[in-house]
């Protein structure tokens, strides 16, 4: 009961998150960071098995791909990742990352086919989590 | 103050190019990664087989050591057979590795199964065995 719970606390953040994002562009930091914090000490008291290993390889992979070309993608990405593997292990995480790219990479390429935007251009990423955190939770 | 601390914005979102790419670089180092673990385990289970083989150690101290040193295969099976003559382990390990989409190239389930088998006794006893039973044989003829 409490680990739906977290997944609907999860979801509803998320859901606000890609609206911040859809809006604006950015994502605010310190209520992502203290959701994840939040989450991360819910999860020590359930008991929840986060695979360590995997969630920091993928924290760890963003962040050099953030360093190496940080034009590319933006911070608050890696926040909301940081916060779905705080809250639902690192295994998790891992196939929402690649559900979520998955999806991203359809809408690019409808994007591009369809001329509405150059390669250049930003999209926000935060819908495409929520859609694969669903996806990945029901 | 706090109003400024917490109205601090970032950026979220990808470039479409980076979109494009991303999955590509990351399904590459998800494979190697894989293939390290899997290896690493390998390596592992040879090792624990061959010393646990000599050493005579017990299948509990097999399945303890592995526990300890497996990264990715989790569930351990260890069977020991011994006889008069030789003593035979087979360690049977396997994991999973739930990846989307790149386990169309890399298997979910993945698994190592080894066996070793070491003689009971001496070769110079073993000798004496066959000559034994070779002259029991001339002597039945």
């Amino acid at each position: 009961m409490l680990i739906f719970l977290l997944k609907i606390l999860l979801i509803i953040s998320l859901l606000i998150y890609a609206y911040t994002d859809i809006k604006s562009g950015q994502i605010y930091i310190i209520p992502v960071i203290l959701m994840s914090i939040i989450f991360f000490i819910i999860n020590i008291y359930i008991g929840i098995d986060i695979n360590y290993l995997s969630y920091f390889i993928i924290i760890f992979l963003l962040l050099i791909i953030y360093y190496i070309a940080h034009k590319q993608i933006g911070m608050g990405d890696i926040l909301l990742c940081n916060m779905i593997g705080s809250c639902l292990g690192g295994l998790f995480l891992m196939k929402v990352f690649i559900i979520s790219l998955i999806v991203a990479f359809i809408f690019g390429l409808y994007l591009l086919i369809f001329k509405k935007k150059s390669i250049s251009t930003r999209i926000p990423f935060a819908p495409f989590l929520m859609f694969a955190t669903i996806l990945c939770v029901f | 103050m706090f109003y400024k601390i917490i109205d601090k914005k970032v950026n979220a979102g990808f470039t479409v190019e980076a979109v494009f790419i991303i999955p590509f670089i990351l399904a590459v180092i998800f494979i190697v990664l894989t293939a390290l673990f899997y290896l690493h385990d390998e390596i592992i289970v040879i090792t624990v087989l061959n010393k646990g083989v000599v050493n005579c150690e017990t299948k509990e101290n097999i399945e303890a050591s592995l526990e300890k040193r497996l990264w990715m295969l989790q569930e351990i099976d260890v069977t020991e057979n011994n006889n008069k003559l030789y003593r035979k382990v087979n360690i049977y390990t396997k994991g999973e590795a739930p990846l989307p989409l790149i386990n169309m190239i890399v298997d979910r389930f993945l698994y190592i199964d080894k066996s070793r088998c070491v003689l009971n006794i001496r070769p110079e006893d073993m000798q004496k065995r066959e000559k034994k039973s070779e002259s029991e044989k001339e002597k039945d003829e």
